[in-house]
């Protein structure tokens, strides 16, 4: 772990929230932080440079948190998806639970998607979405420190390519 | 566990795999049961090639790649296309569950070759009649 410091910037900032509770949960067991290091030059608040899995879940959150805020307003806007969609609404919620933990997260205020008018462009906006949030998944996978982060990782990318082949996406490329 | 135990693991699990996959198709019908029959072949056509690339990983660490039991248990009555998909369901989910901890136990190219085969083990059971998981192969985080 580097002893230098760094200014806070959002995802990091959550991620350093995120550690100490899932290091409880076993999750991302091993990541320890160091104390801040004393900045005396600036005065700026400092914190210690992040372990490797943290910030990853950090990408992870962002990715997920953006698609999930997707597929909620194209629900909203297109109603008649509904159906299809609300399991990966309640996918994207469970995999958040996991990735949370009993953590109280900070998020950013959500950003509103632009959601098409037509049905079809919505739902391809939707499968592109989750296309992305797997190949995320599947590189945070194979960069992760932790073996068992890594396994919850990849369970969640075969669960949203599950959903996507019966949403009938293209992204069911492993 | 170390990552060549892992794999040796993973290995066992493809050789009753594929016992259970011929035993599957024996009790199939193509002409009946097509979508199944083609399942059920794909499957077997997979695991092998699963079960040969494994030989060659466990043999690059230095192992001995371990040989397929001499006999499994197989399941009892095992009759009608739904019990069958249904045992070949479990079964691939079985296998989600090997490849997930060879996910946890192994890292670089063995990590990813795991997570790919938890993918397609967990796309296989929708055509299995299986439905999508929050967590193939890892279902004690649901």
């Amino acid at each position: 772990m580097p002893a230098t410091a760094r200014p806070v910037s959002r995802r990091t900032a959550v991620g350093v929230t995120l550690a100490g509770t899932l290091a409880g949960s076993g999750l991302l067991a091993g990541c320890t932080l160091d104390p801040p290091a004393p900045d005396p030059a600036d005065g700026a608040p400092v914190e210690p440079e992040p372990d490797a899995d943290v910030v990853l879940l950090g990408t992870v959150l962002d990715e997920l948190d953006a698609t999930t805020a997707l597929v909620a307003a194209t629900t909203e806007r297109h109603p008649g998806l509904a159906t299809g969609l609300e399991p990966l609404l309640a996918v994207h919620a469970a995999h958040r639970a996991v990735l949370d933990g009993a953590a109280e997260v900070e998020q950013d205020a959500a950003v509103i998607p632009t959601v098409p008018g037509r049905p079809r462009l919505a739902l391809d906006g939707v499968r592109r979405s989750e296309t992305r949030l797997v190949a995320t998944l599947r590189e945070s996978t194979g960069a992760a420190q932790s073996g068992d982060f890594a396994r919850a990782l990849a369970s969640m990318a075969a669960s949203l390519t599950q959903h996507l082949v019966v949403l009938g996406g293209d992204g069911a490329a492993a | 566990m170390t990552a060549l135990d892992a794999l040796q693991a993973t290995l066992s699990a493809e050789h009753a795999a594929l016992h259970l996959y011929g035993l599957y198709g024996g009790r199939t019908s193509q002409s009946a049961d097509p979508a199944l029959f083609e399942a059920l072949q794909d499957g077997y056509r997979v695991h092998r090639a699963r079960r040969d690339q494994l030989r060659l990983m466990v043999a690059d660490l230095g192992g001995e790649p371990v040989a397929a039991g001499a006999a499994y248990d197989e399941p009892a009555g095992l009759r009608g296309p739904a019990r069958v998909a249904r045992e070949a369901l479990g079964t691939e989910q079985a296998c989600a569950e090997t490849y997930a901890a060879l996910v946890a136990q192994t890292s670089g190219r063995q990590r990813r070759w795991g997570a790919t085969a938890l993918t397609e083990a967990a796309v296989l059971q929708l055509r299995l009649g299986g439905r999508p998981e929050a967590f193939p192969g890892a279902p004690e985080l649901g």
